[in-house]
């Protein structure tokens, strides 16, 4: 046998049998994640679905709508209702968008996750004729990082602030609503950095309390007993005494007094607000028109300071 | 010459089934997204003196070139791939096949590549393919088994 000359020949094979079926593959089961090999672009793209329902929703779905085998938007309607959902995956990036709406209330959310880096994030907002609200999550699955704020309104006026980050298995949670008296606690939003999400006050960094410092170093970087810090009074907690030191420039607690347009005062006399910041320390300020007289304890997380006993 | 030079030369050259230790082949897979991901350690295979199996190296996906028109060039196999399917995931994916190339060297001795300066090795296997939608597929090895 000549196998020099040309040997055209038939089929190495023949066809398996296609068994396929292309709902199959909608979930990216040829992507990187599942093991295997990644040849997500050539599972099947384009394709509709549709339904109607007993109450009379109805639903399509269009797969392959961003090209990949994942990709898909979803429109469900009923009446004034009406939902659209477009979710894709590509390469370990996962996405999904979505937005609601009745005629009187509208809703949308966005999610994205990375497999590879571990970051996530979501957003969502909501609103209807009266008050409205939005969410925003974002982390990272690998490192243990999460932040999460929540602000809501009303048109009377009502608001509501919450914020949770959490690091390296420490978390921290603060939250008040508007200025006022919620279950016999009085919450004074600050009216600088009350929109902030946790630590915005801080540019983002978390602050926490220096053990060495008086006040863990909130009013300044007081060493503990140190002489030469001017004091300002003291006051009487608990049946203990407490001395006041003067608040320093740029320090967390001026930036705090300063958005509440307070100033500090010698502690003492009576009618102050008295402020209790961390490690047991507290000043004092006269009353304005955004802060009454009383004691206060503060939130750091979000500079707010919350009523330590009705006043 | 005859048609059925194809269909036995795998048999004719590669002998009986066996199985071959330690798979080393390397494949690379490139999408028409920009996704590029190299596959260390597949193991290629022959299935009835006719179909090429590839499987990954976690053993989850088989790429599978199940229909090529051979010939026969000095000592060498130089098939042209027409039909491909990947069996990954419970399911069979039909993957269309713009071109595709595979060199096999059925001997025992390395091989010269015509036109070029690298060689196969002996049961050596080199492979090209593009799919219809832009995938680029590149594979090189040594067959680690014939099977039934």
């Amino acid at each position: 046998m000549n196998l020099r000359q040309i040997a055209t020949c038939a089929a190495l094979v023949f066809f398996a049998p296609l068994l396929a079926d292309a709902r199959g593959y909608g979930g990216g089961g040829y992507a990187r994640g599942g093991g295997g090999f990644d040849m997500h672009s050539e599972a099947p793209t384009g394709g509709t679905h549709s339904s109607t329902g007993p109450a009379g929703t109805s639903r399509t779905t269009t797969y392959g709508s961003n090209g990949s085998s994942a990709g898909r938007t979803t429109t469900t309607t009923n009446g004034n209702y009406s939902k659209t959902t477009t979710a894709g995956e590509s390469n370990g990036q996962y996405n999904k968008n979505s937005t609601a709406s009745n005629g009187y209330a509208s809703k949308s959310s966005s999610t994205s996750a990375n497999a590879n880096t571990g970051n996530y994030s979501r957003s969502a907002s909501g609103s209807n004729g009266t008050g409205s609200y939005n969410t925003q999550t974002s982390g990272n699955a690998y490192n243990g990082t999460a932040s999460h704020t929540t602000n809501a309104g009303n048109v009377y006026g009502q608001s509501y602030h919450g914020s949770t980050t959490a690091n390296n298995g420490y978390v921290t949670h603060g939250a008040y609503g508007t200025s006022g008296y919620y279950g016999g606690t009085a919450y004074v939003a600050n009216p600088m950095y009350g929109a902030y999400p946790a630590w915005g006050w801080n540019t983002g960094v978390a602050w926490y309390p220096a053990a060495t410092y008086w006040g863990g170093g909130f009013w300044g970087p007081w060493a503990l007993g140190v002489a030469t810090a001017a004091t300002w009074g003291t006051i009487v907690y608990n049946n203990q005494t407490i001395t006041s030191y003067q608040v320093q420039a740029d320090s967390p607690g001026a930036k705090l007094l300063s958005s509440y347009h307070l100033t500090q005062t010698p502690c003492g006399p009576p009618g102050l607000v008295v402020i209790y910041g961390p490690n047991n320390s507290a000043i004092c300020a006269k009353p304005n028109d955004l802060v009454s007289a009383g004691d206060y304890n503060v939130d750091a997380s979000n500079l707010t300071i919350v009523s330590a006993k009705p006043s | 010459l005859r048609t059925t030079l194809a269909a036995c030369f795998l048999s004719c050259v590669l002998g009986a089934p066996g199985a071959f230790a330690d798979a080393a082949g390397t494949a690379k897979i490139h999408q028409p997204d920009g996704t590029e991901r190299v596959y260390s350690n597949v193991r290629i295979r022959v299935q009835d003196h006719e179909r090429l199996l590839i499987t990954s190296h976690d053993g989850k996906g088989t790429l599978i070139v199940n229909k090529a028109s051979c010939t026969a060039i000095a000592s060498l196999m130089r098939c042209l791939a027409s039909s491909a399917e990947l069996d990954q995931n419970g399911g069979v994916l039909p993957i269309a096949v713009k071109s595709g190339t595979v060199w096999l060297n059925p001997g025992d001795t390395a091989q010269q590549l015509p036109y070029t300066s690298a060689q196969l090795p002996p049961r050596g296997v080199m492979m090209a393919l593009e799919t219809q939608r832009g995938t680029f597929v590149g594979l090189t090895g040594t067959v680690d088994e014939v099977i039934k």
